[in-house]
């Protein structure tokens, strides 16, 4: 399997389950790493691979939804969470911080196979995105102060003119600015730009007075 | 009077001195009729001799006069007086009927030969003198009355008389003066005699009469008579000198004489009569000095006995209204606050005092007067403002006087300050009143007390029951002297009840037994019956005191719930399975997702080109593994909940702990709680009952995993230690570090709960769970935070059991 084939991590305190689930999983053709507890799970080394974490609502120490909110801050796996008695308000929570499914114990086969594949497929374009603004930044990081200056008054739409005026310099200046960030943020269009803009967020100014 | 107490003065020994002088003369002149000596007896040969009867007349009457002066035998007195009137008696018989009886010469024959009628008889006028003398001498008491005085006086002047006037008549030459015809003449000697026996009566009459300076009452008679005797000698001696009885001289005599004798007998008396005036003025003034100086000293007297006992007199017209002030003591001024006077205040002024306390008071004072005057006598107490502003209490006393008509005349009466008294009296009234109250409600709290109060003396005899005891029996004081209580108990209490009360009236150890009572209506009552023994200060028992208390619902109670306490232990069991549901199905569902996960797992890698048999095989043996224990886990849960009867066993502490928190691992998980244990590996078997003991650790496990629900400040934890605590009793400790709680006792009441929905009856049944293992239960507050559960139980099998 290379390094992009997806891999399924199992956080359960019970041996047992994590026992059958890693013969299960792995019965399935997918790659699977079982942990004990959440700080064994954190402090392991991920592979940069699409995956899923399986994760048991009660467990010693912090518990599922507690390493739920850990992970929500970085670029982690969607989560699947399993328990033994699932109460409704615990569920509740878990899918509003964004868990891809929430099984009672014991569960099917194809319902689990079906979590599995869902999450793995929300982390593929999850991934995806993530690169594309990588990219984005990359680019981004190539302007010089000055063109970051100038970056929103171009996305914005304002005259060169303008721009000079506000900025204090003159229009040929802003001229070669602007060409400088087509070229280096590699847009085709002043559209591109703008989209590219929305994707880092930059915040927009106000339209011209 | 007494004898001894009259005056030895003049009298007596002038009448003593007489009667020395007749006994003298009686001696001298039986001598002369025993010696032939005529002129002893006769003053001239042809004169009548004085007789040997006459001679010892004289001798007896001057013993007996003797005796009288001196205060001799009245024996002596009265036998002489009775012989010399015996004598005298029978010699006048003699003449009055002219007789002789025989008694003229007992002491002799008269040899005198001198012209008489009689020879040897004595005069008649002697016979009568002595006869008047001895009756005289006879009847004279020793006390002389004014009377007995008077008769002996007008004897001694008749006596002295007779006695004179013969003499007189001897002196004058009348040799027949006082010879009645041919009669026997009184003898010279006797003469003499009579006169000085006459002058001695006189004498001994004469201190009788009290007014020593006025002489005797009897004095002016007997003035006149001797006068008038001397007139009638006189006139004898004018006839005997040949004149005519009808002569003038002699008539002149006799009538001036006789008149002399009237005016000088009136003079003496009115003499003695001014004399008695006189000195009877000098005695009432002499009196009324004395009297002066009494009241004078009574005053003062008063005066300092009304000021020493603040008592002040008054007095008031009862012929006026409103009755007008008479007089007031000095004692009255300062009582009622006036300055000292003389004049006493108006009524309506001296009312000022009283109205200024209350206008009340004015009709209250005259219904006083008006009261005395209708009954003699009355009094009041009346609220008074003196004029220096101080409130006092006055009683006032009133007496009515009545006039000679028997009007009311005037009010005299007394004032009295009685302020102190009155507040005295108050406090004391209120002070009674207070003991009273309480008094009454002491009694009543007696008779209210459900218990119901009985005494006894030391001995052990009842003496007292209060009303409460005698009700609820039916019976009386009465009965219970006869009977005591043992028919009143149920005959298998009696034993009991009398041998340990016979204990404690021994030891006097407090009493207390529980025995069933009868009630009138003849149903039996549990009652707990108490009794204290009260001790005076060396220790010896008083008293005994005691309570009869009705416990036979309470007794009821204990029975029923006694008989519910193992329903009860089932409800809990359930209750805890509710609570422990959630943890109950992770536990279950843990080894069954693992279950259901491997068998899936085996079918793929049976389905998989080629079939993965081997690891197809792995899944297979765990699917068995851990159906095995799920099969376990539903296993201990019916072991823990199921309904078995109460057996006791030898079991391991340390290990049926471990069970209960394998069983709540799941719980304990999900709620973020750190089990820790310290379990003693010394500890020994002990011997109970497995279900109830883990039902026991099991609520007390919840409890504090439960305390801990609200703790977000600190890490959950659950401490169990288990030791032992002496080598008869092991020890379990089960630490939360939860709210804690406020009263560690009282959690332990049945329906007694802190939670929203508790039922109250955990630790009331865990505490009956370890009571019937002979153990201890107890919670204290944990260190730091949370509450401390600790139970102990015997770890050799309790011999009581």
């Amino acid at each position: 399997m290379n390094s992009d084939s997806p891999i399924v991590f199992v956080v359960d305190d019970d041996y047992r389950v994590r026992e059958a689930l890693s013969s299960l999983i792995s019965s399935m053709g997918l790659r699977v790493a079982v942990f004990g507890s959440a700080a064994e799970f954190m402090e392991s080394d991920k592979p940069d691979a699409p995956a899923c974490l399986i994760l048991d609502l009660q467990l010693p120490g912090a518990s599922g939804l507690e390493l739920q909110r850990q992970l929500a801050t970085e670029d982690a796996p969607p989560i699947v969470f399993i328990t033994g008695h699932g109460d409704i308000a615990s569920s509740v929570r878990a899918m509003k911080a964004g868990a891809v499914e929430f099984l009672s114990k014991p569960f099917g086969e194809q319902e689990l196979l079906d979590a599995i594949g869902d999450a793995i497929a929300r982390d593929r374009i999850a991934r995806r995105r993530r690169s594309e603004l990588a990219e984005l930044q990359r680019h981004y990081n190539l302007l010089t102060p000055r063109e970051r200056e100038v970056l929103p008054f171009v996305v914005a739409g304002f005259a060169n003119k303008v721009t000079a005026g506000d900025l204090g310099t003159s229009e040929i200046t802003i001229g070669v600015h602007r060409g400088q960030i087509m070229r280096k943020m590699s847009a085709r269009s002043l559209a591109e730009l703008v989209r590219m803009a929305d994707k880092l967020r930059i915040p927009r100014l106000t339209g011209p007075a | 009077m007494t004898d001894t107490e009259i005056v030895r003065g003049w009298p007596t020994r002038f009448a003593a001195g007489s009667a020395a002088l007749i006994v003298a003369l009686g001696v001298t002149v039986l001598a002369g009729w025993f010696f032939h000596n005529p002129t002893l007896i006769q003053l001239q040969p042809q004169l009548p001799p004085t007789t040997r009867n006459a001679a010892a007349c004289f001798l007896l009457c001057g013993l007996a006069l003797l005796m009288e002066a001196l205060r001799g035998p009245r024996w002596l007195v009265a036998a002489c007086a009775g012989i010399v009137s015996a004598v005298s008696v029978l010699t006048i018989v003699e003449y009055v009927l002219r007789i002789n009886a025989g008694i003229d010469e007992l002491l002799g024959p008269s040899y005198i030969a001198v012209k008489l009628s009689s020879p040897g008889r004595m005069a008649p006028v002697a016979a009568v003198c002595f006869a008047l003398g001895s009756i005289g001498l006879l009847l004279i008491p020793r006390v002389l009355s004014k009377r007995s005085a008077l008769l002996i006086g007008l004897i001694g002047s008749i006596i002295a008389a007779v006695g004179m006037a013969s003499s007189i008549g001897f002196a004058l030459g009348s040799s027949d003066a006082f010879g009645w015809g041919t009669v026997t003449r009184v003898a010279f000697h006797t003469s003499v005699g009579l006169s000085v026996l006459g002058v001695g009566m006189l004498a001994l009459a004469w201190h009788v009469e009290t007014d020593p300076a006025g002489g005797p009452r009897w004095l002016p008679i007997s003035v006149a008579i001797e006068i008038a005797t001397a007139i009638v000698g006189l006139w004898q001696a004018l006839i005997a000198a040949r004149y005519a009885p009808s002569a003038l001289l002699p008539v002149i005599v006799l009538s001036g004489g006789c008149l002399m004798a009237l005016i000088f007998g009136l003079t003496v008396y009115l003499a003695q009569r001014a004399h008695m005036q006189a000195a009877a003025l000098r005695q009432s003034e002499a009196s009324l000095r004395q009297i002066a100086t009494l009241a004078q000293r009574s005053e003062y007297y008063l005066t300092e006995a009304e000021r020493l006992g603040q008592i002040g007199s008054w007095a008031s017209s009862a012929r006026t209204h409103p009755p007008e002030n008479l007089h007031f003591s000095a004692e009255m001024f300062r009582i009622l606050g006036f300055p000292p006077g003389d004049v006493p205040p108006t009524t309506e002024e001296a009312g000022k005092v009283f109205t200024a306390a209350g206008p009340e008071n004015w009709p209250r004072i005259m219904e006083l007067y008006e009261t005395a005057r209708r009954e003699k006598i009355a009094d009041g107490e009346f609220p008074a403002v003196l004029p220096d502003g101080s409130n006092r209490m006055i009683r006032i006393v009133a007496h009515t006087v009545y006039d000679a008509a028997g009007e009311p005349d005037e009010f005299i009466g007394t004032c009295v300050d009685v302020t102190e008294q009155h507040q005295a009296r108050t406090k004391l009234q209120k002070a009674f009143d207070e003991i009273r109250r309480s008094d009454n409600q002491l009694r009543a709290i007696i008779n209210a007390i459900p218990g119901q109060v009985w005494c006894a003396a030391p001995d052990g005899e009842l003496n007292y029951l209060n009303r409460r005891i005698l009700d609820y029996t039916g019976t009386t004081p009465g009965d219970w002297a006869q009977f005591g209580w043992t028919n009143l108990l149920y005959p298998d209490d009696v034993e009991p009840a009398m041998r340990t009360w016979s204990h404690a009236v021994a030891t006097g150890e407090p009493y207390e037994i529980q025995c069933r009572l009868r009630r009138s209506d003849g149903v039996y009552r549990w009652f707990q019956v108490l009794g204290h023994a009260a001790r005076d200060n060396e220790g010896g028992v008083t008293r005994w005191y005691g309570l009869f208390i009705d416990i036979d619902d309470r007794r009821n109670m204990e029975e029923a719930l006694r008989s519910n306490e193992a329903r009860l232990l089932r409800a809990t069991q359930i209750a805890a399975v509710g609570e422990l549901s959630a943890s109950i199905a992770h536990e279950i569902n843990q080894p069954l997702a693992a279950v259901v996960a491997n068998g899936h797992a085996c079918l793929r890698w049976l389905s998989t080109e080629p079939p993965g048999l081997a690891k197809a095989y792995e899944a297979a043996e765990r699917i068995v593994r851990d159906g095995k224990e799920a099969g376990e886990v539903v296993r201990r849960i019916r072991a823990l909940f199921k309904r078995t009867p109460i057996e006791r066993a030898e079991l391991n502490l340390n290990e049926m702990i471990g069970e209960v928190l394998r069983l709540l691992a799941g719980e304990t998980t999900k709620r973020h709680i750190v089990v820790e244990t310290d379990l003693g590996k010394d500890l020994t078997l002990v011997e109970g009952d497995r279900v109830q003991l883990q039902q026991l650790v099991l609520n007390l496990l919840l409890n504090g995993i439960e305390a801990m629900d609200l703790v977000v400040d600190h890490p959950k934890k659950l401490f169990i230690r288990t030791k032992l605590q002496n080598p008869e009793t092991a020890l379990v400790e089960i630490q939360d570090c939860g709210v804690g709680l406020k009263d560690t006792e009282k959690v332990f009441e049945a329906f007694f709960t802190t939670k929203v929905n508790g039922m109250g009856m955990g630790l009331a049944v865990c505490r009956s769970i370890i009571e019937a293992h002979h153990g201890r239960l107890w919670g204290s507050p944990g260190e730091g935070a949370g509450t401390t559960f600790s139970f102990t139980l015997p770890v050799q099998p309790s011999v009581a059991s």
